[in-house]
């Protein structure tokens, strides 16, 4: 099957660009996601986790990011815990995200809306 | 975990409960996983309150949204395996939709016309009427009784003497057909009615164009449109205030445009314009109709009132009925006779509830259309039942599917929701089936009404009630039938369902075969009363008037309205005689006052030579005034005597030609030949009494309705009236052959007479006649169309059980074959079956017929409602088409091919 444009899912709802982002260096797992997220934006965002969750599931049928069968983390002893990866699809869509916002703040600082940008 | 934590689990875990199952058991674990470390790590009570704050916002907005997302899974599903069994889906919609649809347009026409208020009408709750709302037409002369109309001049008193009502109004019983001309036009008909300068106010309608007229217009020549002509005529121009037409010499102008949705005080009829009743004298010239002089009244009015709030109806209706009679009192005064003045001062008005208006379709098609929503009903039970059916066998299908599934992890609540959202798709998608059906059977149904009732008009309009019945219905089926298999597919453990994989044994189908059966039984009483009402259309078809019809045209004149008086209109009458009769082509041509089937009869009181009456009702006859020739015309036998000729003239000795019903009630066992009957007009002012020797006996002949026995009746001719009665003529002309342009002919002399002669109708008589016919004609149609389609939908459920279990009898029957039973036996074994669920729903079928068939009964003419002809023609009926559905199934059965059946199985 063709890979969906990743323009077709642009513009991302917030959750679903954080936790993107949040997954571009590593793995992590659904708490591990929050903390980042929480920690990049100083507390300013903080996913609930009926948000995160949602998110999660439309992602994975959207095929942005995947469940990782075994744990990337050796010592960790929690079985419960489920890691989720960012797939290819997921990393141009984040990138394509990235390229509109900085399109918006070209736009902005052209008109001397945001000169210091 | 501490008790605290522990008990805060327990109201996360609470609030997770609302999301989706599936959504839970994937992620309910992690959330709760996340939810006790940020509780954990939260720094104080502010934190903790905002986490709280957080789930409980998470359950009230993202929960739905994740609901939304599985019903929208769910539906997509379902659209996809309704597409990979298009024959399932198609018939399964189709039966919802003919289900549905047949009710909602019944319903929309049985509530319209029978329970609906009336449309645009304030406050219609508070309405009542004064007069009888089945009633409508105009009566000159007296009544006694309960009074149908009012006259004027008793509105008039009701209206200014009422303390009861805040306020009454009055229209024309009526629908007129008026000839109008706009300026720069030709002439058109028009449907208008005369009411009350009031009319408007009364009603609460106010004017989407200029106005609506008031008390102060009452005199004026104004006229106001309905929305709706408006729309048609003159395509909702502004401009139209103001125009004038004219209408029988008098010049209207256009007042305004009356509210959209308005149209009027009687239910189903839609008029063109209404016109102030003081405007009588003018649109129709010659007559009065606003003022009694004694010792006759023009009752030809429906009062309505406004019940004031508190008030009684019964109250309201005592001191309607003291105004009345004071009327009464004063109208008929101390003259007549003492008898006769207390039969006319005994009149009384009822009143009635009137939120619905007046209607006399209502009471024709009460009876019929109550009858056909009940069979609609019953044909809603099939069509339920055919989808019980398919959707039974579909879950019997898809039980290993179900079985591999639930196996494999699913839970059976997750199934369930499924498969009823694959029947809720269904039910959808029938109800807006049947909502296009609805319209294409209600333009239809309207059509077959405007045969019997041409003022019938009823857009078809989606009101709350009829869309909740649909709806209702359509999620109660999907409920119902969805879960009921979906129930039956789920049920048993997965692994006995696995075991059964792949080994088809006998039908399970339980229900399958009696819902066939039961459906069979419900189309039985379809069939049969769509039979008897065929039947009944026959008969009335085939009534022997007394007279052949053939070749017999009718062309009726109103000599009043253009001015003529009863001795110029006799003149007028035997010119047009003669002159009709020079039309080549012509055989014969007479004609009378009230004619052969117009709708027009008399009556009065009348004093038989040698007969003594035994009570009031006992000297009374129906008359008419004719011709000369005019029996020899018609061709009604003369039995003894001679026919009413041109020598009885004004000068000549008054005679009479009286009917056999006549004859042997007046003169039993007696020659009536050369005795004399007297005409008796017990007016109050003095009883007028006019002399006829009976000079012939006439066969019985149907002259008013098809139904019942011929009345008596007693012919005078129209030179020796009794009264003044010569105002009307419907002549009868008798044709040589049977397309010949003689009525053309008749009509261009009339005009040629005088071109404002107003011709009431002309058309041949099987034309004159079909109206009397038109509602069982309509009802006869409705209900074969209905039975069809119940005999339709049981053969599809029983064709669709009988290929299920020969499906699942495959190897059965593959083994009898290999064993060497003979196709012939295969096919026997499979009617034998077929046979049990046929007999079964026959018999039921056969009660059901028997129970239902006097609801019918007072439709029904010359046919018993439990007629076993009838009743075994629809059995034998029943028998070939489900032999028929059966056919095909047991033929694949008997062809099969042991050996590859066996290997696939």
């Amino acid at each position: 099957m063709r890979e969906p444009k990743p323009d077709s899912f642009l513009p991302l709802p917030a959750a679903v660009y954080h936790i993107l982002v949040a997954l571009a260096d590593r793995d992590r797992h659904g708490y591990s996601i929050l903390q980042d997220v929480a920690a990049r934006t100083g507390g300013k965002v903080r996913l609930s986790a009926g948000t995160l969750y949602s998110s999660i599931r439309r992602m994975l049928e959207q095929g942005l990011i995947e469940e990782l069968t075994e744990s990337p983390d050796p010592s960790s002893t929690d079985e419960r815990r489920r890691y989720y990866r960012l797939t290819r699809l997921g990393r141009r869509v984040a990138v394509a995200e990235v390229e509109r916002l900085r399109g918006l703040i070209e736009q902005a600082r052209a008109t001397g809306l945001a000169p210091g940008m | 975990m501490s008790a605290a934590g522990v008990y805060k689990a327990g109201l996360y875990r609470a609030l997770l409960r609302c999301y989706p199952a599936a959504f839970r058991e994937e992620y309910g674990g992690e959330m709760l996983l996340v939810f006790s470390r940020q509780m954990r790590e939260a720094g104080g009570l502010r934190e903790r309150a905002r986490i709280w704050m957080e789930a409980v916002h998470d359950a009230v907005t993202v929960a739905p949204r994740e609901h939304w997302h599985v019903m929208m899974q769910d539906i997509r599903y379902a659209l996809r395996g309704m597409a990979a069994r298009p024959g399932f889906t198609a018939v399964a919609i189709i039966s919802l939709a003919l289900g549905i649809g047949a009710n909602t347009a019944i319903f929309g026409i049985w509530n319209g016309l029978l329970h609906a208020p009336l449309p645009g009408v304030s406050h219609p709750e508070q309405l009542v009427i004064l007069s009888s709302p089945d009633d409508d037409g105009m009566w000159h002369g007296n009544s006694t009784g309960e009074r149908s109309l009012l006259t004027y001049e008793e509105f008039e008193d009701l209206r200014d003497h009422t303390r009861t009502l805040s306020a009454a109004t009055a229209s024309e019983s009526s629908l007129d057909r008026w000839p109008v001309r706009f300026a720069g036009g030709g002439l058109e008909e028009v449907r208008g009615r005369l009411v009350a300068e009031n009319y408007f106010e009364f009603f609460g309608v106010g004017a989407r164009l200029g106005r609506v007229f008031a008390a102060r217009d009452a005199n004026s020549p104004h006229a106001v449109l309905s929305y709706a002509y408006w729309q048609r005529r003159f395509g909702g121009a502004p401009d139209v205030v103001g125009k004038t037409f004219t209408l029988r010499g008098a010049a209207l102008t256009i007042l305004g445009v009356a509210s959209p949705g308005f149209i009027g005080e009687t239910a189903a009829q839609q008029p063109d314009l209404w016109i102030p009743i003081r405007m009588q004298t003018q649109v129709a010239p010659g007559e009065d109709w606003l003022h009694d002089a004694p010792p006759s009244k023009t009752m030809w009015l429906h009062v309505f009132g406004r019940l004031k709030p508190g008030v009684a109806m019964a109250r309201a209706e005592a001191e309607a009925n003291a105004i009345f009679k004071a009327g009464l009192e004063s109208f008929y005064g101390g003259v007549g006779s003492p008898e006769r003045r207390r039969e006319l001062l005994g009149q009384w008005l009822k009143l009635h509830p009137a939120a619905n208006g007046a209607s006399t379709t209502r009471g024709d098609f009460s009876t019929s259309l109550t009858v056909l929503l009940a069979a609609v009903g019953v044909l809603l039970l099939i069509a339920c039942a055919n989808l019980a059916n398919l959707l039974l066998a579909r879950g019997e299908m898809r039980r290993p599917e179900m079985a591999l599934r639930i196996s494999l992890g699913a839970s059976r609540g997750g199934l369930v929701r499924q498969l009823v959202t694959e029947s809720l798709v269904l039910a959808a998608l029938g109800a807006l089936g049947s909502l296009a059906l609805a319209r294409l059977l209600h333009g239809g149904l309207t059509r077959l009404i405007v045969q019997s009732d041409h003022t019938f008009h009823m857009e078809f309009r989606l009101d709350p009630l009829v869309l909740a019945f649909a709806g209702g219905v359509a999620l109660a089926v999907g409920l119902l039938f969805g879960l009921l298999p979906a129930w039956q597919a789920t049920r048993r453990d997965a692994a006995s369902h696995l075991k059964e994989q792949g080994r088809s044994g006998t039908g399970r189908m339980r229900w399958g075969r009696p819902l066939v059966s039961l459906q069979l039984a419900l189309s039985l009483p379809l069939l049969a009363g769509a039979g008897l009402l065929a039947r009944t259309v026959y008969n009335l078809q085939h009534v022997d008037l007394g007279y052949p019809v053939d070749r017999l045209w009718e062309l009726g004149i109103d000599s009043r309205i253009a001015g003529y008086n009863s001795v110029r209109s006799q003149a007028l009458f035997r010119d047009l005689l003669e002159r009709i009769r020079r039309i080549p082509g012509v055989q014969a041509v007479s004609f009378s006052h009230n004619g052969l089937f117009t709708g027009s009869n008399s009556g009065d009181p009348v004093e038989v030579e040698g007969y003594a009456p035994k009570n009031g009702d006992d000297k009374h006859s129906a008359w008419d005034i004719a011709g000369p020739d005019y029996f020899s015309t018609v061709g009604i036998p003369i039995l003894l005597g001679r026919d009413i000729q041109a020598s009885d003239d004004a000068a000549a000795p008054k005679v009479c030609v009286v009917n056999e019903a006549f004859a042997k009630h007046f003169f039993a066992g007696r020659n009536p030949i050369g005795l004399h009957v007297t005409a008796v007009d017990e007016a109050p002012r003095g009883v007028t009494r006019t002399i006829y020797q009976v000079v012939g006996v006439v066969k019985d002949a149907h002259t008013d309705g098809l139904r019942g026995k011929v009345e008596r009746r007693y012919y005078v001719p129209f030179t020796q009236p009794q009264g003044d009665h010569v105002k009307r003529a419907n002549f009868v002309i008798r044709s040589a052959g049977e397309h010949t342009p003689v009525l053309a002919a008749a009509q261009q002399i009339v005009q040629r007479a005088d071109a404002g002669l107003p011709i009431l109708y002309a058309r041949s008589m099987p034309d004159q006649i079909a109206p009397n016919t038109a509602t069982e004609r309509a009802t006869a149609q409705v209900a074969i169309t209905f039975a069809a389609v119940a005999l339709a939908l049981a053969a599809i459920g029983l064709f669709g059980v009988l290929s299920y279990t020969v499906a699942r009898r495959r190897s059965e029957f593959a083994i009898r074959i290999a064993l060497g039973a003979r196709p012939e036996r295969v096919v026997a074994m499979v009617l034998r079956e077929t046979g049990w669920l046929i007999a079964a729903g026959l018999a039921l079928g056969a009660g059901l017929t028997y129970t239902a068939s006097r609801w019918i009964a007072s439709v029904l003419y010359g046919v018993a409602p439990q007629d076993p002809i009838t009743l075994a023609c629809a059995v034998a009926l029943l028998v070939v088409v489900a032999l028929a559905a059966v056919c095909l199934p047991a033929w694949r059965a008997s062809k099969l091919d042991p050996m590859a059946t066996l290997r696939q199985e």
